[in-house]
Order: structure tokens, then C-alpha cells, then sequence
């Protein structure tokens, strides 16, 4: 007797979004009226690979492979999304897709990018995310406090920057007080102002 | 692993199917041990040469995959150098076992939860699956099938899929290598896929055949390869086998 494939109850761009015993997460679609339209974008946890194919009999069927380099989902969905092909995202794809910005824009790193996008643009629940990013939810916790913190710190840099010599004068004394960050060793070396 | 991923591409390699003059039916341009099926009078007659040859002088030529040739005269020459197809290549018997055997290790050192056999997939093209979430594998009886696809490359081949698992990161937010870095590796892998599996698909779009462009389907060919012909797989592809022995070693002592 096949197994018989987990699948998640939630649908989007009418498939599911998660297939757990395939580690597959939906991504998006292929839209348009070429051969490939309507095949679905999975990207698969441990073979860090965005995959094309149909979904059927409960299961999805790979037929193709996203040329992405990076084994990162967010650069994954970043060349699905720029291919010469009509696509849709769902919405785990969009934030993701920020996510991208976000590591290309901002002091934050990978990880931090990826939660962040999902918490916060894409809305996503604590163990959503950790069940999209394939880690646990105490890590989706720590990622995404680092991240708050680091953006909130980049943008009192740009504040310090647009400020003029009077509201400097005036400032709080703790504007610039540093003695409440955490210990992380990266935390000094990479800010830069938001652009 | 499917023989075939999709009706779409079914078609596609049906087209791939050549019958010869001498009776060998032939999956693609290239015939290797594995893409040629049948065989004709000449194969019988290869037959009968081969077994009267004294047994051990059989056994030890069975041992390993030689270069292929389907000329008598020219296999009858040099048949310690030159192999027939089918007949003196490795059996799909001994196939079997080299893949039992590395199936057997990955469940003992648990990179395996269960392996289920002779199962009856509801699609037809289907050979065997790995299913990674759970560390299952499930592979199909034997067909009348081209080598590439019975039981003994199809077991190493999801054996493969359990190890690249092992192997790389659950997360997608983890920065790594891929297994094969230079463009020679890429290359070697994709000359063991197609020689255990025929030719890959030339897509006109903006995406490449899944068995090229997935790291992890070269990967597992290359394993599959190296577990059931090792000498060929070196010699086929000696840069890619080297960094696959080099990683995937590491997750066990008792591998290669």
C-alpha cells in the first residue's frame, strides 16, 4: 500500500500551502496560457531547491527547477518571480519576496529578513513561520527581536542624520545611550542608514 | 523516482525511444548499461560466448561495467576490456544487492525510518519515492524495463535522497554550498543521470529540466551510480564522485 501523503488543509491559488511529507512549501503559480500555466511553485526544505510541477493524487510532481544559485527561499522566490514567464505569488511568496528586499536593503541579516517579512508584513503567526522556515518557533522569536532592534536602531541613526544642530542640543541624554543592546557581535558592525 | 516525471514529458521521452537493427531497443542517442533493453540474435550469441567462459573468468568480468560495445567481433576481441550489453555488464541481480546493501546501512544508522517494497504505485511510471519528511522509501516490483529503471538503481537511487538530506540544511535560511560547486561537477553529474536514466529534457523556457537544475536529483544519480558500478562512476565522472565520497563520507564511516 503507497503512502498515503500529509497534506495541509489551507489552500491558496488553489493549492495546498504546505505539504509536510514532502517538506514543500507553495510559493506560487504559473499564470499566463503557456504550456506551463497553472503548474504550481514549491519550493522543498533540505533539498533548499524551487521546483516546478502539477499537483495531483495529493501530491506534488516536480518537473522543473528554478535556476537559483543561493539555497535561500527568499533569493529562490526572488528569480521564480523575475522569470521570463507570467507568475503569481502566493502570499508566503510575497513576503518572502520582501524578505529579499529586506536582506538586500537593511542592516538585517538572511534570517532576520525572513522572519521579519513573515511576522511582519506577511502577518504570519509564530508557528506559521517556523513551519514555512522549517526552524523552531523559539528561533523565529530570537530572529525576529534582533531584527526589531536593529531597525529600530537604524532608524534613530537616520533620525540623528536629518537632525539639526538645535534638536541635537536638546536631546535626551539616553538618545544615544547604547548600554541597554544586547551582546550580539554583530550588532556594531553592520548598520547602516536605511535607504 | 518516476520514469516519467509528467504526461508532458512522457511524451517527450517516448520520442527518445529508438529501436536498433540488432534487436536492442535503446532509450536516447547514447547506449550505456542501462539504456539498452532487448537485444537480438547478437545478444544471444554474446550469451552462449559468455557462458562458456570458465566461471570465474564470468563472475569477474560481471564484477564491473566496462565500456560498451554492440559489435561481436570487436567484444569477442577484447572482452576483458569491452563489455556486451546484458551479458557480460553487472547483473541486475548483483545490482540488487550492492543496493540493498547501502539500503540496509542508511536504516541502520537511521538515515532511513523504513523502506517499503514491491509496492503498486497508483501511477504507472512511478519506480519509487523517497519521502522526506517521514524518511520513507518506497520502491515498485520489477517491470519489463529498461536497467535504469528496476529495482537496484532505483533503491540506490532514493537510498541518495536519504543522504543528501543528512547532508544538507532543513532551513531555508541557512547559507550553504551546493554539492556540486564547478562547472565540471555539474557537468560529470549530469553525464552519470543521463547514463543510468537517458537523456534530459531540453526545455525552451525559462526553467531546466528538473533532473538538471535540482542539485539534489544529480546528487542522488551520482550516488546510485557509485554504489552500483564504482569503478564506471569513477572513471565516468571522477571530479563529481570524489566531492560527493568527500561529503557525503563524512555522514558515515562505513559508505564508500
Amino acid at each position: 500500500m503507497p503512502h498515503q501523503p500529509t497534506v495541509s488543509e489551507e489552500r491558496e491559488l488553489g493549492f495546498p500551502r504546505h505539504l509536510p511529507d514532502q517538506e514543500a512549501i507553495l510559493i506560487g503559480r504559473i499564470g499566463g496560457d503557456s504550456d506551463l500555466s497553472g503548474y504550481a511553485a514549491y519550493y522543498i526544505h533540505g533539498q533548499n531547491d524551487l521546483l516546478i510541477g502539477q499537483y495531483k493524487q495529493k501530491e506534488f510532481w516536480p518537473e522543473y527547477a528554478v535556476g537559483c544559485e543561493s539555497r535561500l527561499m527568499s533569493a529562490c522566490v526572488r528569480e521564480f518571480s523575475t522569470a521570463n514567464i507570467e507568475t503569481e505569488l502566493s502570499s508566503i511568496g510575497k513576503a518572502l519576496l520582501q524578505a529579499w528586499h529586506f536582506g538586500d536593503l537593511t542592516p538585517l541579516s538572511h534570517k532576520q529578513a525572513h522572519v521579519y517579512a513573515l511576522r511582519e508584513r506577511g502577518k504570519f503567526s509564530r508557528d506559521e513561520t517556523a513551519s514555512i522556515l522549517s526552524i523552531s518557533p523559539n528561533t523565529v522569536d530570537t530572529h525576529l527581536q534582533r531584527a526589531k532592534e536593529k531597525l529600530s536602531a537604524a532608524e534613530n541613526l537616520v533620525q540623528f542624520v536629518r537632525a539639526d544642530s538645535e534638536d541635537l542640543a536638546n536631546a535626551r541624554p539616553d538618545f544615544f545611550d547604547e548600554s541597554d543592546t544586547d551582546d550580539d557581535t554583530d550588532s556594531s558592525n553592520d548598520l547602516t542608514p536605511l535607504s | 523516482m518516476s520514469r516519467f516525471p509528467s504526461p508532458t514529458l512522457a511524451d517527450r521521452i517516448d520520442d527518445r525511444i529508438q529501436e536498433l537493427e540488432d534487436g536492442f531497443i535503446r532509450l536516447g542517442d547514447d547506449g550505456t548499461p542501462f539504456t539498452l533493453w532487448e537485444g537480438g540474435e547478437s545478444l544471444e550469441e554474446a550469451q552462449t560466448i559468455h557462458s562458456d567462459r570458465p566461471e570465474a573468468e564470468q563472475q569477474r568480468d560481471e564484477e564491473s561495467n566496462e565500456p560498451l560495445t554492440r559489435s561481436l567481433s570487436e567484444w569477442e576481441d577484447d572482452m576483458g576490456k569491452l563489455d556486451f550489453p546484458l551479458v557480460d555488464t553487472i547483473p541486475l541481480s548483483e545490482q540488487r544487492i550492492r543496493a540493498n546493501r547501502v539500503a540496509d546501512l542508511a536504516l541502520t544508522e537511521e538515515f532511513v525510518d523504513a523502506i517499503d517494497r514491491d509496492v503498486e504505485f497508483r501511477d504507472e511510471t512511478v519506480r519509487g519515492k523517497y519521502w522526506r519528511g517521514v524518511q520513507l522509501i518506497e520502491v515498485g516490483s520489477d517491470s519489463d524495463d529498461f536497467p535504469g529503471f528496476q529495482r537496484g538503481v532505483v533503491l540506490a537511487h532514493e537510498v541518495g535522497h536519504a543522504f543528501y538530506e543528512a547532508w544538507s540544511p532543513d532551513s531555508g535560511i541557512e547559507e550553504q554550498p551546493r554539492l556540486f560547486q564547478t562547472d565540471d561537477e555539474k557537468e560529470q553529474a549530469q553525464r552519470l543521470s543521463e547514463r543510468l536514466h537517458g537523456p534530459m529534457i531540453e526545455t525552451d523556457g525559462p526553467f531546466v529540466d528538473y533532473r538538471k537544475g535540482s542539485d539534489e536529483e544529480l546528487a542522488a544519480a551520482v550516488f546510485a551510480s557509485r554504489i552500483i558500478e564504482p569503478m564506471a562512476a569513477q572513471r565516468i565522472a571522477p571530479e563529481a564522485v570524489q566531492r560527493l565520497e568527500e561529503v557525503f563520507g563524512e555522514l558515515s564511516d562505513r559508505l564508500f
